[in-house]
Parts: structure tokens; sequence; C-alpha cells
């Protein structure tokens, strides 16, 4: 009766029956490392060690850590500032862009009074738009939160659509047949099986959040990185720009790594290749 | 005589296709008395699956009507269960949640399908697996997802749209054994639609025979094999003598 076909469990729980010798490809993670010491090296190398680039060209190791030491606490302030803004507009964009997605999946009506507006809107860059939110929202936050979150409604309303057109008939039909309602068809069918499609969308979105939040923190705004970079630019104070822009890499990398924990939970049920 | 559990007047299917007209389904009339198992057999293109969409409420007949106790066919609805070739387990749900989901979407209590789902879980052999997702399991257990949750939600009419037709061949019987099973201990109305001969008379009371080109019943023969049915019946000289009866239908026409 029971016939498990073992292709379909985590190689994980196949592989240990017995063989208990050590798994050396658990170690190739280190690999990434590696290759962030081996740029640390060139990079000092190129600078320090050999004088090679001008500092003002690009600064020392050492002259971006004193950077670090001088700003400390200020700079923190401007991480968690550009972070702030670009966790909250991606989540409400992102979440408003999958609803929007929907809605125009559901209603035929909707669709097409939504399209022109989504298509009109979808090939311009946001930053293009910066001019008028400073306008229309001044230089505080708000304008920048609406500015990142758009695109990320863009990104997700689109990957929304794609993604819902391509769930299975099957799955529908089979829904109808026992018995769910058009709207239940949408909450309990739609929505789960989209989700694994919608993490690429997210991840995206999340990058973009990070380019629009920095280009409009450059144009104007009391504090965050985009600032931090645009004022030592001006003073050709090189190690604080690079320090801006590595703190951008972490704070992305970071937000990355929590997106990507969530998804693998939220989609555990989903059959994935590298499995 | 008693109200046909599923009757189809008259109905006819037609689609424009690039132009051209193209007919699925002929003008076509069947009737199923309740908890009779009644199969469809036929090549590709003859139609089946088409009569069978019409019957489930996914297509709307363009002639005739088909009626499910007694009521006209609007849409889809939890009176008709249907199983599919293709895997229509969901891949988000565990065993269990696949097995209650008609229930829990219309709305009833608990109470009302607990045992429900926990008796169909053991009568397909998953109670090992109630927690587990579709993704561990086998084409085979999938396909026995499949047909429980479509009993547990207690339907009329089950429409079984050539449910094993994917998998091979010892899963195949297997599922066919499963079916005369859960059907025996709770009987339903059942057309199955199959391209398969042998397995058309082993789980049927009745072997509806239908050509393509236009699709169309050409015959209509009664399987009075009694039941309990082994494997051993498929052996029998009767058995085989009906499995070239049909067989010699579907070429002779092929032919002509």
């Amino acid at each position: 009766m029971s016939n498990v076909d073992d292709s379909h469990i985590p190689a994980e729980t196949v592989a240990d029956d017995g063989d208990r010798r050590f798994d050396w490809q658990r170690l190739w993670p280190l690999a990434s490392l590696g290759t962030l010491l081996v740029v640390g090296c060139i990079w000092w190398l190129l600078t320090s060690g050999l004088s090679i680039v001008k500092p003002l060209y690009f600064p020392a190791p050492v002259e971006v850590i004193s950077s670090l030491i001088r700003l400390g606490p200020s700079l923190l302030a401007d991480g968690m500032a550009t972070l702030m803004r670009v966790v909250v507009s991606w989540m409400l964009g992102s979440a408003l862009g999958v609803l929007a997605g929907l809605v125009m999946v559901r209603s035929r009506i909707a669709y097409f009074i939504l399209t022109p507006v989504v298509e009109a809107l979808r090939p311009v860059p946001p930053v293009a738009l910066i001019p008028f939110v400073i306008l229309w929202f001044g230089i505080g936050d708000s304008g920048k939160i609406f500015l990142a979150a758009l695109g990320c409604f863009m990104v997700m309303a689109i990957n929304t659509i794609v993604a819902a057109d391509n769930v299975a008939p099957v799955y529908l039909r089979a829904a109808r047949s026992l018995g769910a309602t058009q709207n239940q068809v949408y909450r309990t069918i739609i929505l789960p099986a989209i989700g694994p499609q919608l993490v690429g969308g997210l991840r995206i979105g999340a990058a973009l959040a990070f380019a629009i939040v920095v280009a409009a923190e450059f144009l104007g705004a009391k504090n965050g990185i985009g600032t931090l970079i645009m004022l030592a630019s001006r003073t050709l104070n090189t190690p604080v720009v690079l320090l801006g822009t590595i703190v951008i890499g972490l704070e992305a990398f970071f937000l990355e790594r929590v997106i990507r924990w969530f998804s693998l939970r939220l989609t555990s049920w989903a059959e994935r290749s590298t499995d | 005589m008693t109200t046909p559990a599923i009757s189809v007047v008259d109905v006819a299917k037609r689609f424009a296709a690039r132009g051209t007209q193209v007919v699925a389904l002929e003008r076509t009339s069947l009737d199923v008395a309740p908890l009779q198992i009644v199969s469809i057999v036929g090549p590709s293109g003859c139609g089946k699956t088409t009569l069978l969409n019409l019957i489930a409420g996914f297509t709307q007949p363009t002639e005739g009507r088909a009626l499910v106790g007694g009521r006209p066919v609007e849409r889809p609805g939890a009176d008709r269960a249907v199983v599919f070739q293709a895997d229509a387990v969901f891949p988000w749900l565990t065993v269990r949640d696949n097995l209650s989901y008609g229930p829990r979407v219309r709305g009833l209590p608990r109470t009302e399908w607990q045992g429900r789902v926990d008796r169909f879980m053991a009568l397909v052999g998953l109670r090992d697996f109630a927690d587990a997702y579709p993704k561990q399991l086998s084409g085979g257990m999938r396909k026995r997802v499949d047909l429980a949750r479509a009993y547990v939600n207690d339907p009329d009419v089950l429409l079984l749209d050539e449910p094993f037709g994917a998998l091979d061949v010892f899963t195949k019987e297997a599922m066919q054994q499963a079916l005369l099973r859960i059907s025996a201990e709770e009987p339903k109305t059942i057309v199955f639609i199959t391209h398969d001969i042998e397995e058309a008379i082993f789980v049927s009371d009745r072997v509806v025979v239908m050509t393509p080109r236009p699709g169309r019943v050409a015959a209509d023969i009664p399987v009075t094999f009694s039941r309990p049915r082994s494997i051993e019946l498929r052996a029998e000289p009767a058995f085989q003598r009906l499995r070239l009866e049909i067989a010699g239908l579907l070429i002779e026409r092929e032919a002509a």
C-alpha cells in the first residue's frame, strides 16, 4: 500500500542512511567569504599596498574605517532612516500591487479601467517623478515612501497578473466542483498558488525600492544614506561616499536574506528543482 | 422507473475555430440511473471529455441540455465532483486539508465532516500521510487524495475524466481496485471516462462506446459481472469476449 516515491523527498532525508562520511558540500558557502577576502586584499593592495590608485579616485580601506569611526551614531541614524523608508514603501507598495493585480484578474471592468493607468505609468522610471514629488510632499519621508511604493506597486501588480494567468485551470475547476464560490477561488486557490511566483517580484521590488529611495535622498532629504553620499561628494570626501554605498549594499543584502527566509517558509509546499 | 441521476438530452457542442465550425459532440442523449457506474470509452477526439464537461458545468451545450438530479446544469457545483487526469491535488495544502477543502469552503461545521475525512483517508490508505504535503507523495498516492477528496464532499454524482490515464500499469490496477472498494463502501452514481476498454469493463455496470469526428454514441453495452470483482475477472473468457466486442466496434468505426 505504501509506495512512497523517493524522488519527491528532499535529498537530505534519503541520503541519511548509514552514510556517515563528512559532507564537504556543507562548507561550500565558505567560498563566498573567501571571495570577499580576496576582493578586500586586492582593494588594499591597489590603494595602500602598492599605491596604484590615488585616494581621491578610490579611498583605501583604512580611510573608510576611520570615516566609519568618525561618523559613528550619525551613520547609524542615516542608515536606519533609509532602511525604514525602503521597508515601509516596499511592504505598502507590494501589498497594494498584489491586491490591484488580483482585482484586475478578477474583474474584466476593473482590468480595463486600471490598464491605461498602469500601462502609462509602468515605463516611466519613478525617479523621473522626483521633482513633482518634492513639490507635492516636500523633502520628508512621505514623498520617498510614495515613490518607492509606486515602483513596487507596478512590479507586483504585473507580477500578480502574470502569475494568476499561469495558475493551472485544473485547480480552478476542481475548486469550483468542490463547491467554492468565485471569491473563494481567489482567496483559497489563486492567492496561495501564485505565492512562489510572487517571491521574484518581491525581491526585484526590494532592490528597486533601495534605488528609488537613495536617488530621492540625493535630490532632497534631511537625512539618509543618499543625503550622506550627496553631501560627502560635494567636498570630494570619497571615503564617506564609499562607506555610504557599502552600507546600502549591506542593508540590501540583509533585506534580501529576510525575504528569502520568509518566502522559503511560506512556500515550503512548493516543489523546487534544487531540493 | 426512477428518475435518472444524470440525464443528457439531445446535447450538441460546436466550437468556432479559425473561421470553421468544429463539431465536438454530435447530438447525443444519455441517461444514468442512480448509483450506476457508467464508463464512456472511445479514442481521443470522440467528445467524451466534452460530454463530461457539459455534465460538470464547465461548458454549456450549443443545443440540448444536461440534467443532474432533475435540475438543469448551469455551472460547476458541489453536487458533481470531478476527478481529472491531471494532478488536481492542491500542493499548498496537506493531505488532510485537501480532503476537507470541499466541506470547509461550503461552510459546513467541522463535526459534520471530521469523521468522513478520517474515514476516507483510512479507506485510501493515507492515514500515515495526513499531514504530508503532496510533493512528498507518489503519483498514485496523489490520485488517491483526489478520489478521497471527491468522496468526502459527498456529491450526488462523481465524474471521473480519465483519472488513471497518467499512471503506470501497476498503480493503475491498484487504483481501479481502490475505486471498486470505495464505491462498494459508499455507492455513488459514477461516470467514468477512459480510453482503456479493460478498465471500463472492470469498474462499470455499463459501457457506452463513442466514436470520433463527429463525436457520438455508437453502442451502449451492459456489463453484468457480479460484484465484488477481483483482478481474476480479467482472465475470464466472458470478460475477454466483451473486450473484443467493444474493441471491434471501435476498429470498425475507425475503418468506416
